[in-house]
């Protein structure tokens, strides 16, 4: 039986208001088994599922390469080499099946390597950029050339790996490196203004980073934790949380969400000495931009990098804003180069619902055509 | 009618939803405001500072008894392992280089194996002919030899006199004896006696 609110007193159809009430009650009595397994920790996040192999280690460092999967006659010739930031763990790219980059990547062909910069222990506080991009990541590449038999290759660096990346490309243009992918790579902070809370949270005056470092000797991974998401407090300790509930009833959707709770929680702590150079020598003082952040005696100079580039930017990138990657455009001498701005955020772009069909058709697109 | 300003009367629950992303977007909007502000950021900093502060003492405590403590079990210390650890990272970087030096030997003899094979050939071949040669040689030696030996033997048949007869047998002389020991000189005497004692 069902009535209208023009027969009833009320401005509302009680039937109908009773039918959306039970409806509402199915769905908490189909989300409670799934709220009380995510809560009591019975249920966790499968990721970092696509097949792989340990080809060589280094202190914490792990170079992996991907099996490929794609038909021989499909496969490309030029490796490509993956860099995550020293935050938080690399298996974003790989985050789950189905939506992992990586597995992506491998079923279009590409010969994928990625390194693990691995979580610094208190013997590792004093690794600097300099270790990094100069040390491990060439010894890492040495290691992936002899594997694979080639001598060119890609490299993507995601963060701060685009950061280390870029330094890379700068300091040694002419190993081999034939392909350059920054995502959202924090590069110039000179627009103070447009870069978000950090800058000023890092300011000389508050944050006494040398007596952090004195005690704790890494940064711990909790404080970054703390400090990413302090961002956006609300969204992140109170949306993301809501957000699970109002879909606890959906599995793919309880998945995603476990998946990506899993890697947000999974942080690492940063290497002291490196942790410094981010706050003073490139927060402060903006000196990768301005040629003077000094790497073993020698300047990063960004006009070296004479790699095809790729700079892929998130609009709504609220941890490395769009003005802090832009500007390298003009500084690299790349006769090769291009820049595309996504709509997403700063992980979203990439290990979002939305990346298969947005983000990582434009890099296989893009780097198909330079990996034969 | 059942909408009014964009909540649907019948939805009682929906329309909570609703009310409720309201309210959290502009809360969202004013905390994302407040931690960009200077006030914000001092008080981070204030907030580390102190909690810098009022741990380092108990830090300090707890380390200076655990050195002692693992000092008594005759165990390393966190200074040591960490010392320990960086030597073992040193090592690894050796190894590494190491590693790789014996990977571009490697390429290098693989690159350099035909060379090699086709000069090994040439001198197998060389050494062969030397061989053949060297056999000739040996076997017109040996002719010489024995040619020599029967020109000696030879002139040793011409150059040796008559054979003279043979004498009467000779009686075997008796085997040579110790001779006694000669009496000692009266010095010698003296000093024997004189070292008797020891």
């Amino acid at each position: 039986m069902t009535t209208s609110p023009e027969t009833t007193p009320f401005p509302f159809d009680p039937a109908t208001v009773a039918r959306n009430l039970y409806a509402e009650v199915e769905r908490i009595g189909k989300a409670y088994d799934a709220g009380v397994k995510i809560a009591s920790g019975k249920t966790t996040a499968k990721v970092a599922q696509t097949p792989k192999e340990a080809i060589w280690a280094l202190n914490k460092t792990i170079l992996y390469r991907y099996y490929p999967q794609a038909p021989v006659e499909k496969r490309k010739r030029v490796p490509l080499l993956l860099v995550f930031a020293l935050i938080n763990k690399p298996y974003i790219f790989d985050l789950r099946p189905g939506g992992s980059f990586i597995e992506f990547m491998v079923q279009q062909g590409y010969d994928v390597y990625l390194v693990d910069w691995g979580a610094p222990g208190p013997e590792d506080s004093h690794l600097t950029f300099d270790d990094y991009a100069l040390e491990y990541l060439p010894r890492a590449i040495r290691r992936m050339q002899a594997y694979c038999g080639q001598h060119d290759f890609s490299m993507l660096g995601w963060c701060i790996g685009a950061t280390l990346a870029a330094v890379y490309a700068a300091m040694r243009p002419d190993d081999g490196l034939r392909n350059l992918i920054l995502l959202t790579a924090p590069i110039d902070f000179s627009n103070k203004g447009a870069m978000g809370p950090f800058p000023k949270w890092l300011k000389d005056d508050y944050f006494n980073i040398d007596a952090i470092l004195q005690q704790t000797g890494n940064y711990p991974g909790e404080m970054i934790d703390v400090g990413s998401k302090l961002l956006k407090p609300v969204e992140n300790l109170v949306g993301n949380y809501l957000r699970l509930l109002d879909n606890l009833d959906d599995p793919k959707i309880v998945e995603s969400w476990q998946a990506m709770n899993t890697w947000v929680s999974d942080g690492v702590p940063f290497a002291g000495a490196a942790y410094r150079q981010l706050v003073v020598d490139l927060y402060r003082e903006n000196r990768l931009m301005n040629g003077t952040w000094m790497m073993r005696g020698r300047p990063v100079n960004l006009g070296d990098i004479k790699a095809s580039l790729l700079n892929i930017i998130a609009r709504q990138d609220h941890i490395v804003p769009p003005c802090q990657s832009e500007t390298i455009l003009d500084r690299v001498s790349s006769a090769d180069k291009q820049q595309i701005i996504m709509p997403g955020g700063h992980i979203g772009i990439m290990a979002g619902s939305g990346a298969r069909r947005g983000l990582w058709p434009q890099i296989d697109a893009w780097l198909g055509d330079r990996s034969v | 009618m059942s909408q009014k300003n964009g909540f649907d009367l019948n939805d009682p629950v929906g329309n909570l939803r609703k009310a409720r992303d309201a309210t959290l977007d502009a809360w969202a909007k004013a905390m994302i405001d407040l931690v960009n502000t200077e006030t914000f950021a001092r008080w981070v900093g204030a907030t580390l500072d102190s909690y810098l502060i009022a741990s380092a003492p108990l830090q300090t405590l707890i380390d200076t008894s655990m050195k002692t403590s693992l000092a008594r079990l005759n165990m390393p210390s966190r200074d040591e392992l960490t010392t320990l650890a960086r030597r073992i990272t040193n090592i690894e970087m050796r190894l590494d280089d190491l590693d790789v030096k014996v990977d571009q030997l490697g390429h290098a003899l693989r690159a350099q194996t035909p060379v090699l094979v086709e000069m090994l050939a040439e001198q197998m071949e060389q050494n062969k002919q030397e061989d053949i040669e060297l056999n000739g040689m040996e076997s017109r030696l040996a002719l010489l030899d024995h040619k020599t030996d029967q020109m000696l033997r030879l002139i040793e048949r011409l150059q040796a006199p008559p054979e003279p007869p043979e004498p009467p047998q000779k009686r075997r002389k008796a085997p040579r004896q110790v001779p006694p020991p000669e009496p000692p000189t009266p010095e010698e005497a003296k000093e024997d006696h004189a070292i008797e004692g020891f």
